[in-house]
């Protein structure tokens, strides 16, 4: 993969964390091949990637659970780069996880906050104030049975994240959440990181992933296959633009794919059809030739979504690190 | 946070996470209310059991053999002149049997059922028939009282008391065995109750998935330290527990009048000192193991290795089989070795001889058996706990071992 400078080394800034060319592989199984990416400081970090694309044993490699066969790791926290950051610098909520469930939940989370080097007080404070912020105060006696399972993954957040660290590891953090806790662990997790918390999550609901990431890096095979910030995807995705349409007439799709650029045409749900168009194909070219055969009543342009992207690049073996319409600047994170 | 602190804190929780104050209490009450039940239960029924004495018609023994039958369990009747008369007593309920003593030493015993004093019975018609014998020989009452005296055998230490001491005690009664059993009883209770914590500890946290919680922020050997501590704390204090609840069951065996003999050299401070060091070993050497054990379990309902949790039943019975000849050599070479040491060198300083320095040996010994194993418990712990759906075979595990 052809290497290059990023905008943090152009700007100075040193990314919070650095992953360099790691390989790890179990028996015969390449679970991460060559993988590279910076995770800046102050950012929501997103991977994506379908089972099995060596999402979770490169977080295992961050919080030193593995060590990469081949490749480099580097934090910069406190003002020095290490291999392995300090536990208290770190939170972790790993993709299988669980507590003591005959413990009271106040009690557990205060010993999981001494174990990332907060005192005993401190750690009982900070629970305390977690809990209360997610309307759990008056369950702080309760041992983690007797909450439902949606509080349960609350208070394993709670355990990841109660000593503030500079950086947390969220490995599938919405797995097994009804839509009303994914919101309120958007907006915690949106909360994290306005407190100055750098976060690198894993997840494979992309809707939620969209609202959330700054940055994001699809992993397919062990290997990434796009990376950088959403917007700037989407415009270097390429072919993948579309128009909803709604003309009078009502006219069939069938009736519009002789269209000059149109490349694909669906009916919507509600009267409008979906175009897609021709990689060279121009909006207004577009627009100008259904409006010479119809009469338009309205139009708005879509962008291809995560899941969109998602679908084109994963499978196919795609390493699309830098798009040619995408700025160095903002999509040339995957070296 | 320090490494030390962070051990303190695991160490903390592994503690209390199981010890409950509160039911320890509870189990204590329930002991005192135990003992009391069954020592009253036992005297009540004891005194159920008593019944009076039969009375028998008694003809053909002389006077002064009834008289002797003072303290038996029958009462013997005398005066019936003839056969007739003693049955005619007995057919009017006067007397509960009809004892017939024929010249030629031989008895008839005429009762409804066969009575639980027979034996007794029959010791005392010998005892009769003896000094009658003696009577007819001429030997003078006194004499014969002489002759038939039991013999006083004490029983005396060389070894033990001194000018002006009290009476010297001697090792090796049965009191003391009693004694160093009910001390093995409690170290066995403490031993299985540290390994069967420490295994449902960490698979427990297997299967809970807490493992890559904990393991991201302490290293894998500060945890199994905090384990081995922890858990060894709880099986010593369970054992103090069940210790208190064994004395509060034998005070109350006292009060209800059953006074158990206290074995010789109990309150020697020295000894207890000793035999408290073993028992930490122990239980420290235990839960090390079976903390190395429990890492590689991936289910404990089907893995092979939840058997081995009836080893340390081994050296448990050395020890036991060592109560009747302490100081063999086989007991001393055993009360050398870490994993037998415990229980075994406890039975030595209990019922034989052991110097000082064999005491100072055993326990550098099982300290450096303790430190050895936590090494390689370590590096294994930090390895297989976060093996999910497998388990390490006996060949990586020496392999990993051999890294150390």
């Amino acid at each position: 993969m052809e290497s290059s400078l990023t905008e943090p080394e152009r700007t100075g800034e040193r990314p919070l964390l650095r992953v360099l060319d790691v390989e790890k592989t179990f028996g015969t199984v390449r679970a991460v091949d060559g993988l590279s990416f910076e995770v800046r400081r102050g950012e929501i970090f997103a991977f994506l990637g379908p089972n099995g694309a060596g999402k979770s044993t490169t977080v295992r490699m961050l919080v030193g659970l593995l060590q990469p066969d081949v490749g480099r790791i580097d934090f910069a926290l406190d003002g020095r780069t290490v291999g392995e950051p300090p536990p208290s610098q770190v939170g972790y909520l790993p993709e299988d996880r669980g507590l003591y469930p005959e413990v009271p939940v106040l009690r557990t989370l205060t010993y999981m906050g001494t174990l990332r080097g907060m005192d005993r007080g401190a750690a009982r404070r900070s629970a305390e104030g977690w809990l209360d912020r997610l309307g759990l105060a008056d369950r702080a006696e309760d041992k983690l049975d007797a909450l439902s399972k949606g509080n349960q993954q609350k208070v394993q957040l709670i355990a990841a994240v109660l000593h503030r660290p500079a950086f947390a590891i969220l490995d599938e953090p919405f797995s097994g959440l009804d839509p009303i806790n994914q919101e309120r662990f958007l907006d915690l997790i949106r909360d994290l990181r306005d407190d100055g918390t750098t976060v690198l999550l894993s997840a494979h609901q992309m809707h939620l992933v969209e609202r959330l990431a700054d940055r994001l890096l699809i992993l397919d095979r062990g290997r990434a296959v796009l990376a950088g910030r959403l917007e700037d995807l989407r415009r270097g995705s390429g072919g993948r633009r579309r128009l909803r349409l709604r003309l009078a007439g009502d006219p069939a799709p069938g009736d519009l794919g002789d269209l000059v650029g149109v490349a694909k045409v669906e009916a919507g749900d509600d009267g409008e059809v979906s175009v897609e168009l021709g990689p060279e194909t121009s909006i207004a070219a577009a627009i100008s030739a259904f409006g010479e055969r119809y009469e338009i009543l309205s139009v708005r342009t879509e962008e291809p979504s995560l899941h969109d992207l998602y679908v084109q690049h994963v499978g196919a073996g795609v390493v699309s690190e830098r798009s040619p319409e995408a700025p160095p600047s903002e999509a040339g994170e995957v070296t | 946070m320090t490494e030390a602190r962070l051990l303190y804190e695991v160490t903390r929780w592994e503690f209390l996470r199981w010890f409950k104050i509160k039911d320890q209490i509870k189990g204590f009450v329930v002991s005192a209310l135990l003992g009391l039940a069954v020592w009253g239960g036992f005297a009540l029924f004891q005194r159920a059991q008593e019944v009076p004495p039969a009375a028998l018609a008694v003809s053909g023994l002389g006077d002064t053999a009834v008289a002797a039958s003072v303290d038996a369990p029958f009462e013997l009747v005398p005066g019936f002149a003839d056969r007739d008369a003693a049955f005619a007593a007995l057919a009017a309920g006067e007397v509960d049997g009809v004892l017939r003593v024929e010249p030629g030493g031989g008895a008839e015993l005429w009762i409804d059922r066969d009575p639980p004093w027979r034996r007794e019975l029959e010791a005392f018609l010998g005892a009769a028939k003896q000094r009658r014998g003696f009577a007819e020989a001429g030997i003078a009452p006194d004499a014969l009282a002489a002759i038939l005296a039991p013999v006083s055998l004490r029983v005396l230490s060389p070894s033990a008391g001194g000018e002006g001491a009290g009476p010297p005690a001697v090792r090796g009664t049965l009191a003391d065995k009693v004694g160093a059993g009910i001390v093995l009883g409690l170290m066995t209770l403490g031993i299985f109750v540290g390994l069967s914590y420490q295994f449902i500890v960490i698979t427990g946290e297997k299967q809970l998935r807490v493992t890559e919680l904990v393991v991201s922020a302490i290293r894998p050997q500060v945890w199994i330290d905090g384990k081995i501590l922890g858990i060894s704390l709880l099986a010593l204090t369970s054992t103090c527990i069940y210790g208190l609840q064994s004395l509060v069951f034998l005070g109350i065996s006292r009060v209800v009048g059953f006074e158990l003999p206290i074995p010789a050299g109990m309150t020697d401070p020295g000894l207890w000192m000793g035999i408290l060091a073993l028992a930490v070993g122990g239980f420290l050497f235990w839960t090390t193991f079976f903390g190395l054990v429990a890492a590689t379990i991936d289910d404990p309902n089907t893995s092979a290795r939840g058997g081995l949790m009836i080893l340390p039943i081994v050296p448990i019975a050395f020890a036991f089989l060592g109560l009747g000849n302490p100081d063999s050599p086989a007991m001393r070479v055993l009360s050398m070795l870490p994993p037998t040491a415990s229980p075994v060198m406890t039975v030595r300083l209990l019922l034989g001889e052991v110097r000082g320095w064999e005491l100072a040996l055993a326990l550098v010994f099982l300290a450096v058996g303790v430190w050895a194993v936590r090494r390689a418990a370590g590096k294994i712990f930090g390895l297989a706990i976060l093996m999910v759906g497998k388990e390490p075979t006996w060949r990586e595990m020496a392999r990993w071992i051999r890294r150390v």
